[in-house]
């Protein structure tokens, strides 16, 4: 079962009181995640009751969506004692309304999708994202922190999302693509208005104006022929402080372990948390053996998994541009940097 | 699929526990509640599972039984860590969980007719055990079989009896060599590729390899010194993994997952996605 049945695009459109209107109905009627801003000023995805609460001037969030979808913490099973007929499956989960994602961040949603359908099916994953539906708010220009017309990967979307807003000044034009995106529409029909069609190839063009930061090409064709320097890696591999926070936020990064513990009710849980690729001891054996000998290694897989490798495989680039992990590096690695930098290497 | 929900462990029994060395045990598996479409046997050369001990956790670890063996399957595992330890504590008759088989195989059934040689370091035979076996099972279907295998000490040999019992048969060669000379060890002294010579004649054959990751780089260098193609040095790589079905990124390199793409590959594949061995 598809996570996204795919329609032919439907336009209409909404007021951003009819807007408020509808998030407020959805709040009541069902679970919504919507941006938030909190006491220190950071907006971030929280579940809202109220159509009051939500954030709609911001960049973009803090962390991405990936968390309602792959939380940091999952408990996937619990049992008791050693026997495996006490194992309850707690792959469970309710419909979510998402609002507010941007652009980039849907694509990496999608990325994750295809990721997570791959060899095996992960159905903690897809279960979650199968009940969702994601309305998506198109940035109206790229934001200092960003570089998606460089990735590809908005400020719009032609394609892949379930209910698309993108302003037009006073109000919003709406694209439904989706069966589920559709469904939502049908079910508030009264508060959407009247078709305003959009030329999203144009919007596209228009923003692609602005230089795009890089050549993705040229940067992957940089890194697969290996004409950066090792001087390079080392530079970044003795800067980065293995903290993983860049991995933490980045809308694609997937990787978790494992553990297995006792709660205080007696009850004992397998449960999956965020990993990261950064963390020393990742690839490390019970016998001591580590396949990735030092940071520069590390470091190293990491830019070709997302500018080289997923591109190969998944057709769409790793990195979505949302420039969340240049915002909190400690070591001062900035990855927008480092990509012209690889850029430039040929 | 042993076991139907991607996550969820399946109920098997120990059999048999075999102390093959001072910290390797050989186990002897049965599942507890049996279904129609997924047996004991069925897996290939070169699988692994993910064995669950509730509380410890998962751990990848190689079949070391051939299919053609039917009713059990065996798994081989050295006390190195959190799971093994807790395996390593379990006896007769206890319970522990299976998910898989995973990744790919040894292709042995291609290699029909040809000679083939195995080598092996270390605990690193538990693997081609289960493609020798395999081999030997219908041993009218392949040609000459060589086994190189290498331990450090003589307390350190697995399936000792096994490789005096493959030397007995038709058309199979055994050498055994260990480290460094020893009290009571009359035979050949020295790392398994000091063995090399023995094989540089069979250069056309098939090479599987597996042991330690230092053993199978030396051990690939010597075989493509005597003149073996890449493509016919096979080999199984060791990595950490908490999933093995491909999502959690920890055996992820050169744009391949080593549980889901591998854990079998060519010296030629490795080559080609720039994987160091």
């Amino acid at each position: 079962m598809p996570v996204i049945s795919k329609i032919e695009i439907k336009n209409a459109s909404i007021t951003k009181n009819n807007l408020f209107a509808l998030l407020d109905k959805i709040s009541k009627e069902k679970t919504l995640i919507a941006p938030v801003r909190n006491e220190l000023e950071d907006v971030d995805f929280l579940p809202v009751d109220n159509a009051a609460a939500i954030c709609f001037d911001y960049d973009n969030t803090a962390s991405s969506a990936k968390e309602f979808f792959f939380p940091q913490y999952e408990c996937m099973f619990t049992f008791s004692g050693a026997s495996n007929a006490s194992i309850k499956d707690k792959n469970g989960n309710e419909e979510i309304v998402l609002f507010g994602l941007r652009s980039c961040d849907v694509k990496g949603m999608k990325l994750l999708d295809k990721f997570y359908q791959r060899t095996f099916e992960d159905d903690y994953y897809l279960s979650k994202r199968r009940k969702s539906v994601i309305i998506s708010v198109a940035c109206p220009e790229l934001n200092e922190q960003c570089f998606c017309t460089a990735t590809e990967t908005g400020p719009v979307l032609l394609e892949g999302f379930d209910i698309q807003l993108i302003s037009t000044g006073e109000d919003y034009a709406v694209q439904i693509g989706s069966q589920k995106g559709l469904e939502l529409f049908e079910k508030y029909k009264r508060l959407f208005g009247p078709e305003v069609a959009v030329d999203v190839k144009k919007l596209l063009a228009q923003a692609k104006k602005k230089e795009p930061k890089f050549n993705l090409q040229k940067v992957y064709e940089n890194l697969k022929e290996d004409k950066v320097d090792e001087k390079f890696w080392e530079d970044i591999a003795s800067r980065c402080q293995s903290c993983g926070l860049c991995l933490f936020l980045c809308p694609t990064c997937s990787c978790y372990t494992v553990t297995d513990k006792d709660t205080p009710l007696g009850e004992s849980r397998r449960s999956r948390q965020w990993d990261a690729c950064y963390f020393r001891g990742f690839t490390r054996m019970a016998a001591g053996y580590d396949p990735i000998r030092n940071n520069k290694e590390m470091i190293k897989r990491k830019y070709l998994h997302k500018l080289v490798q997923q591109i190969d495989e998944f057709e769409t680039s790793g990195c979505v541009g949302c420039g969340r992990c240049n915002l909190v590096c400690v070591g001062n690695v900035n990855w927008l940097d480092n990509i012209i930098k690889i850029e430039r290497a040929g | 699929m042993f076991n139907s929900k991607l996550y969820i462990p399946r109920a098997a029994v120990i059999e048999n526990v075999e102390e093959l060395t001072y910290d390797t045990k050989l186990y002897r598996l049965r599942f507890k509640n049996h279904k129609s479409d997924s047996n004991e046997n069925d897996y290939k050369p070169g699988q692994f599972v993910q064995v669950s001990i509730l509380g410890a956790g998962e751990a990848p670890i190689s079949i070391c039984s051939s299919p053609t063996e039917k009713g059990y399957f065996e798994l081989c595992a050295r006390d190195v860590g959190l799971v093994t330890g807790a395996l390593h504590k379990l006896k007769i008759g206890d319970e522990l969980g299976i998910r898989g088989p995973y990744g790919n195989s040894f292709p042995i059934e291609e290699f029909g007719g040809q000679d083939i040689v195995f080598i092996g370091g270390g605990i690193g035979l538990a693997p081609l055990r289960s493609a020798i076996n395999f081999a030997l099972d219908s041993r009218a279907s392949y040609g000459e079989i060589i086994i190189l295998y290498g331990a450090r000490t003589k307390e350190d040999i697995v399936f000792a009896d096994e490789l005096d019992e493959w030397n007995r048969q038709k058309k199979v060669k055994v050498f055994t060599t260990i480290d460094n000379p020893q009290k009571g060890w009359t035979g050949h002294v020295g790392v398994v590729t000091t063995l090399l010579d023995k094989i540089k004649h069979k250069f056309k054959a098939k090479a599987f390899v597996c042991g330690p990751a230092i053993m199978i780089h030396f051990t690939i260098k010597g075989l493509l010194d005597a003149g073996w193609a890449e493509e016919n040095i096979i080999t199984t790589l060791e990595r950490h993994m908490k999933c093995g079905v491909g999502k959690c990124g920890h055996c992820y390199i050169g744009g391949k997952y080593v549980c889901t793409d591998g854990p079998v590959f060519t010296y030629a594949q490795l080559n080609s996605l720039a994987i160091e061995v």
